[in-house]
């Protein structure tokens, strides 16, 4: 499997992608990327793609499967769906089904990326897309968010509201981490870090704590105890990888009548906290990835791809920081 | 042990009479086949059949001695965080040792924590399903130190996992053989008719010579040997130890053992009934996949068959008590 992106393309996005880093100085609300597709008309008419879903039990990658087979359908394409469910043993047979039902390309949101050489092997030699995760070596291009610039988004946001508000003081700056997620969780949590830096300047060591506690299970267990340690701070900075880590914290400071303490940072800007950004004035900001989107870029691509044209290795989403001032301008009227 | 002969030829009686326990099941698998072979063209497929088999050969290894197990009346909850360690370790070893020393850990692997969890149950004296419970948890615990929550990229040691010796492939093979070597010694060894006899009572099992703790430690050695392999296997498919992989195995490995006819409170089940009822999971899973049925009914389906294969033999069962 040939990549369609040449190696220059490649080097110029990475060196894109470093800019774009340092465009965040300037450009606070939204990161490098490609804009949205729609699907056009019959443009896959006779053609038959794939789609390794991450799990369609996680609202994200249930958004991402909707997103492709929605556009998918407007395209005429026929898309046969596997759920990989975040095992690497169900995508080698996901990808191995695809090879049997003869798909002209697809898209791969398996979890696990190690794997992925091992699922390239066993499946059709087609274009693929991966979606999030990298899927060497058959990936013609890669979709997906664009992980440190989606941190820098709402840690800049962050940054700035402080700013404005407290001249930059705070007590904590509590990061609610993944370790499980591997390199996903470095560049996101870093880059809540960097963007924050960028207007505030570093985060004092003593005022950095981190805890494995993305989830909302785990932040509703570790946050009353975090707090407990910071009994007079009135300024406590909270960022978590997605946002269920943000409502777990949230409802642990409330358990301990703490919630007006924290201003919060989250990745996702889900539709299940929609109403949480919109009414909670201490939820500062939250990167949005648009999942139920994925489709428009995934499609038109691929179908490119298949066609044999030319399309650029970086795929990635133009993140946006969704408050509760401009989340209606992008995902319409929110009824709470 | 010091059975009877005409103790023994009693048990090989109610081995065969239990033989037709599996007939509704099979006749289940028949049925599936048949509509998924009318309604998708890809079923009935030389390639298809490998996919299914080979997806079911990681589940079907730990399936043997876990029958075993259940029929003694003892369960393995361990075996899914036992393979997924096998995995972290073997990818761990082979980078560095070499693929002998890899394999060697696996084994040695495999040994120690059926020794472990063989301890516990028959020398200390815990409950099997807490034993394993503990070591679930600790294995997956280990799993994600070794690899420090990563996976680990393996090279050069895809043959046991994709290698195809006269277009069979090699995990298909190694199941084959396993499960052949469970049928012979469930049914016609002492070791298999005193597992019946200890899961149906132990006491009585004790009464009459059989060396109960001995025998329920050395399945629990089988099945860590088993779930080492099965983890080995697993990595080698993937080129990739995964501390997650394999998560959910035990729950695989128990539904296929039930819905084969096996009694979770032991003394009943049969090797063939484990592997028709693994078979008709397979099955199921590939042709729903094969359908493009919705993933969520994919799993409402599964958990219906489950349901429904069940009741059908707790009904004949009734019913057969009714004739006796």
């Amino acid at each position: 499997m040939k990549r369609t992106g040449s190696k220059s393309v490649r080097v110029l996005a990475a060196v894109a992608a470093i800019v774009s880093l340092f465009a965040l100085q300037t450009v606070p609300a939204t990161a490098g990327g490609v804009d949205f597709r729609k699907a056009v008309k019959n443009s896959g008419k006779g053609i038959t793609i794939g789609l390794i879903g991450l799990d369609d039990a996680i609202g994200f990658g249930k958004d991402v499967h909707d997103s492709i087979a929605r556009e998918a359908k407007k395209a005429g394409a026929k898309l046969i769906f596997c759920d990989g469910k975040l095992k690497a043993d169900l995508a080698l047979a996901c990808a191995k089904t695809f090879k049997l039902k003869k798909v002209k390309g697809y898209a791969s949101f398996n979890a696990v990326a190690d794997a992925a050489p091992a699922i390239c092997k066993a499946g059709p030699q087609v274009p693929v897309i991966a979606i999030d995760i990298e899927q060497d070596p058959c990936q013609s291009a890669f979709m997906g968010a664009d992980n440190a610039n989606a941190g820098a988004t709402t840690g800049k946001a962050l940054g700035n509201y402080f700013k404005k508000n407290f001249n930059c003081e705070y007590d904590a700056f509590i990061s609610l981490e993944d370790y499980g997620v591997g390199i996903a969780n470095e560049l996101r949590m870093g880059g809540y870090r960097s963007g924050f830096a960028s207007v505030c300047g570093a985060i004092p060591a003593d005022k950095l704590k981190k805890y494995d506690a993305g989830r909302l299970d785990k932040a509703l267990e570790v946050m009353p105890a975090a707090l407990t340690t910071l009994p007079n701070a009135k300024k406590i900075i909270v960022v978590a990888i997605n946002d269920q880590g943000i409502q777990g914290a949230f409802s642990a400071a409330k358990q301990v009548g703490r919630e007006k303490d924290i201003f919060a940072g989250s990745q996702g800007a889900e539709k299940s906290v929609w109403c949480d950004i919109k009414t909670n004035p201490n939820w500062i900001g939250a990167t949005a990835y648009f999942p139920e989107r994925y489709g428009e870029i995934v499609v038109p691509y691929l179908i490119d791809l298949i066609k044999g044209k030319r399309v650029p290795f970086q795929l990635k989403v133009k993140h946006v920081a969704i408050n509760g001032a401009n989340i209606e301008k992008y995902f319409g009227k929110i009824s709470c | 042990m010091s059975k009877s002969k005409s103790d023994v030829t009693e048990s090989e009686g109610k081995v065969r009479r239990r033989m037709p326990d599996v007939a509704p099941l099979l006749g289940f698998l028949i049925l599936l086949t048949v509509f998924f072979t009318v309604t998708s063209e890809y079923f009935l497929d030389i390639d298809n059949f490998k996919n299914i088999f080979v997806a079911l050969a990681v589940t079907g290894v730990v399936c043997i001695p876990g029958t075993m197990l259940m029929i003694a009346g003892h369960v393995d909850l361990s075996v899914g965080s036992s393979a997924a360690v096998s995995g972290m370790i073997l990818g761990n070893v082979v980078n560095s040792y070499g693929i002998s020393a890899g394999l060697t850990a696996v084994l040695v692997y495999g040994l120690a924590i059926g020794i472990i969890n063989g301890f516990f149950v028959t020398v200390i004296g815990v409950n099997s399903l807490i034993t394993t419970l503990g070591t679930m948890a600790t294995l997956y615990g280990v799993a994600l130190l070794i690899g420090n929550g990563q996976t680990l990229m393996m090279k050069n040691f895809e043959w046991l996992g994709t290698a195809q010796p006269a277009g069979i492939p090699l995990p298909i093979i190694i199941f084959f053989v396993i499960a052949v070597a469970g049928i012979i010694t469930l049914r016609r060894t002492r070791f298999g008719r005193s597992l019946y006899a200890i899961g149906s009572n132990p006491n009585a099992a004790r009464v009459v010579g059989i060396r109960s703790n001995r025998i329920v430690f050395v399945t629990f050695v089988l099945s860590g040997l088993s779930s080492a392999l099965a983890g080995a296997i697993l990595c080698s498919q993937l080129s990739a130890g995964d501390p997650n992989a394999a998560r959910g195995l035990e729950l695989e490995v128990i539904t296929a053992i039930v819905l084969g006819g096996a009694s979770l409170a032991g003394g009943r089940g049969t090797m063939w009934g484990t592997i028709i009822g693994l078979t008709t999971i397979g099955v199921l899973n590939n042709g729903l996949i094969l359908l493009d049925v919705p993933t969520f009914w994919q799993r409402v389906a599964q958990g219906l068959m489950l349901i429904l294969a069940v009741s059908f033999d707790a009904t004949r069962e009734r019913l057969a008590a009714k004739r006796r």
